[in-house]
């Protein structure tokens, strides 16, 4: 009966409309003005999607945002929401509801519980399933299986590895034939200058993004990163709106006033390391647990801003090309080169990829990246965990190898 | 049924014909110790996915073989790939492991079917275990957009492939290797089919299909010219239980065990046996070969990584009622996700059929035993 109760108040728009009133009013706290701007922007999103008075959709993780946000379609990305309920830690009821319906635990934990929310009806009926290609292949596949079974649109940007002419001409037109099949579902005629703004917030948040990266630098900026992690949610559901840039601009202007006002400097962290991929979303103590060591988390991999400028006079060439130069996607040398970069950057001492089980993407390639990070004189390590399913975290586990991992850096 | 009939004629392949007087007697014998001979012929080009264009391959004078999976499992392989990745590209990076210089193929070409494809094109190539390696880019899709692009794929491929083999990549050959292709093709595809009251042996067919993706193909032509129909045939009315072999790329072992039990199937969708062998459109009036090439690859009874495989359940449906299936076995290689999603689809929309799903490695393990009572307990209650 409880779960009845929460699942109805979880699909109750009002739920959200109340939520961003205490996230405005300041009755719930942030440590900065700008998460709390996050939180008011992913509320509204929810509201939006439950209201049902919108032509909602569903997302992968690496859809083309700026569509949506020119046609107003609000945008439910299922990958997101199992964060934000491994957050909350109400994971378990999600994996173990996909799993008693036959969706194996080899498979991305993501996915997994993005099933279990469609099953216990948590999460909201879409009007299509807009998926890419890139990166994922889980999620593709799982919005396949989706749309199949829901007898709904299926609506795939098919993006191939190699960044060429060829390969920017194939992603333009199919972005101009998903807008047409988005207008068509929705019911929505896009007006082209709402499409060049989604481009121009898209690239204002590009520069935002880029300001709060090099900030970062300065050893007086507070941004830790687990606070870091949680704007992700912009990256994967906000670029093109109007309030990811406005976000990350103040983020920026705030780690500034941050930073001016440090009088007695912090002690420095002992180690600094990069990390790679995602972190896990349920309550644990990973990162904690490094700063106790007295290692930080400099710089996230996923925080990285890997495309160039963005023009609104050309729009779907901007969005194709942001699309195509993902460095985890091409050849691995470009992720390598990026590693390099970022290590230079932030003048870490150690990199650390963490290995979500079900993500064959991202694990693929960890022997060749040790073999080069050593070549570079970097220390690695691998950490075997999952992002979303907490019965695969073994705390112990992680701390005696990240114990090892810090004495050999020192 | 009378064999090949179809003789492609005099077709030079550099070195002559690689088979000629090498071959035993009995037919399953030669189309044996020709798999292994061309696992040894000069100019060869390795490749594994069943998109790889063949045709571009054998224009450009290389011998292109399937090169499979070690059977045994791939401790040496885990470390370079994460053992969360696909079984099978962990057997094939293992098999490569294996071989000294004298058995390394020229190279290998690799599609981007899926993830795990591309991790094994990355060791591969950062590695350098063949002089040569590629990756070609391939669609999921059957768009006029995606039949462009992929034509341009396929056209530089062709030019580049040439210029390392230092052969003129010309039009006329690729037309001519398509055609010798298409005439193996078509002339498995009527074994598939059957004769009168006699039905395939689909295990047997698989072997074929295995030394149909190993030679060239005017070697197979010569070689299934001698393949008389109760080699492949069963009558209908001595069947056991008609099963149909449906998912990610069975390993030998499994096609062996369902024989073992007594099981015999049918029919196959599958990229080892019959979908390999599709020929879904005939080129047009005037039409440039690479389009027709990519038209070709594109339209294919579709892998899972396709976004028409779903579609494809209600012709999988069809063809079960038609060739009358009584079950369904469903394998998916352990870490293979397009065709995990999919087999989901198929388990929950195929439900009128007895349908049993299996999940296991493509090298021989421990888990042999278990898949032997699952499909024996599955053959039992068909009968």
């Amino acid at each position: 009966m409880a779960r009845k109760r929460v699942r109805q108040l979880l699909r109750w728009a009002p739920i959200y409309t109340l939520g961003r009133l205490m996230v405005q009013k300041g009755l719930i706290k942030f440590p900065y003005r700008s998460t709390a701007m996050t939180v008011d922007y992913a509320l509204e999103q929810f509201r939006k999607t439950y209201s049902h008075r919108y032509p909602s959709v569903w997302t992968s993780a690496f859809y083309p945002m700026e569509l949506l946000h020119a046609l107003d379609i609000p945008i439910f990305s299922p990958e997101v929401a199992s964060a934000v309920i491994a957050g909350m830690g109400f994971q378990r009821e999600f994996l173990q509801e996909g799993e008693s319906k036959w969706w194996g635990r080899d498979n991305c934990a993501f996915h997994r519980c993005a099933m279990g929310g469609i099953q216990l009806e948590y999460f909201p009926r879409p009007l299509a399933y807009c998926a890419s290609s890139h990166l994922c292949d889980g999620g593709y596949l799982l919005f396949a299986n989706l749309a199949r079974k829901e007898k709904l649109p299926y609506l795939l940007m098919d993006v191939p590895r190699q960044n060429d002419e060829k390969a920017l001409k194939y992603v333009v037109s199919q972005l101009q034939l998903m807008l047409g099949s988005l207008q068509d579902i929705s019911g929505r005629k896009l007006d082209p200058d709402r499409l060049e703004e989604a481009v121009h917030n898209a690239e204002r948040a590009r520069q935002a993004m880029s300001k709060v990266n090099l900030l970062r630098l300065d050893l007086a900026s507070p941004l830790r990163s687990a606070e870091a992690f949680g704007f992700l949610f912009l990256y994967f559901t906000g670029l093109g709106s109007r309030e990811m840039p406005e976000i990350y601009e103040t983020l920026a202007g705030e780690l500034e006033e941050n930073i001016g006002n440090v009088t007695a400097p912090e002690k420095p962290p002992r180690y600094r390391l990069l990390w790679l991929h995602l972190k896990p979303f349920y309550r644990n103590d990973l990162l904690n647990y490094l700063e106790e060591k007295g290692a930080r988390i400099i710089f996230e991999e996923f925080n990285h801003v890997y495309w160039g400028a963005m023009d609104k006079n050309k729009p779907l060439e901007s969005i194709a090309e942001r699309m195509l130069s993902h460095f985890i996607y091409g050849d691995i040398t470009h992720r390598l080169q990026v590693i390099r970069e970022l290590a230079e950057k932030y003048e870490v001492d150690g990199v650390i990829h963490f290995s979500h089980w079900g993500c064959h993407q991202n694990s693929g390639s960890l022997r060749i990246m040790r073999d080069f990070l050593r070549k570079e004189g970097l220390p690695f390590l691998s950490l075997d965990g999952d992002c979303i399913d907490d019965r695969n975290y073994a705390a112990g586990q992680l701390q005696t190898r990240l114990d090892g991992f810090l004495e050999m850096l020192s | 049924m009378e064999g090949n009939s179809e003789q492609l004629g005099e077709v030079t392949f550099k070195g002559g014909c690689f088979l000629e007087g090498k071959l035993g007697a009995g037919f399953w014998d030669k189309i044996d110790e020709a798999g292994k001979i061309a696992e040894e012929a000069q100019g060869r080009m390795a490749w594994f996915c069943s998109y790889s264009p063949l045709e571009i391959i054998a224009s450009c004078g290389l011998s292109p073989y399937r090169l499979s999976g070690s059977e045994e499992p791939s401790p040496k392989a885990d470390a370079y790939l994460h053992p969360n990745l696909c079984s099978l590209v962990r057997a094939i990076l293992n098999r490569v492991l294996e071989m000294d210089d004298a058995e390394k193929p020229a190279g290998m070409v690799l599609v981007n079917s899926c993830n795990a494809m591309v991790h094994l094109y990355h060791v591969l190539k950062s590695y350098r275990f063949f002089g040569h390696h590629y990756l070609l880019e391939l669609p999921r899709q059957f768009t006029p957009e995606s039949v462009r692009y992929f034509s341009g794929v396929l056209r530089e491929f062709h030019e580049e492939l040439g210029s390392i083999t230092g052969e003129n990549p010309s039009r006329e050959e690729l037309w001519r290797q398509l055609q010798l292709y298409h005439k193996n093709r078509r002339f498995l595809l009527r074994l598939y089919a059957g004769q009168g009251e006699n039905v395939v042996d689909a295990s047997k067919m698989i072997s074929l299909v295995k030394a149909f993706t190993m030679l060239p193909p005017q070697e197979f032509n010569r070689l299934s010219a001698s393949l008389g129909p109760e080699q492949v045939m069963i009558p209908r009315a001595d069947s056991s239980p008609r099963l149909f072999l449906v998912g990610s790329p069975v390993p030998p072992y499994l096609v062996e065990l369902i024989k073992d039990l007594d099981g015999t199937v049918f029919t196959d969708d599958l990229c080892v046996g019959k979908r390999i062998l599709d020929i879904p459109c005939t080129p047009e009036e005037g039409e440039d070969v690479y389009t027709y090439l990519a038209r070709f690859y594109l339209q294919r009874a579709p892998c899972a990584r396709m976004k028409s495989s779903f579609q494809r359940i209600d012709e999988l449906r069809e063809l079960c009622k038609q060739q009358r299936i009584q079950g369904v076995i469903f394998f998916n290689l352990k870490f293979c996700e397009p065709w995990y999603y999919l087999g989901q689809a198929i388990r929950e929309e195929l439900s009128e059929i007895p349908l049993l799903f299996l999940e296991g490695e493509y090298g021989a393990s421990g888990e042999i035993g278990q898949m032997r009572t699952r499909i024996a307990a599955f053959l039992e209650m068909l009968t």
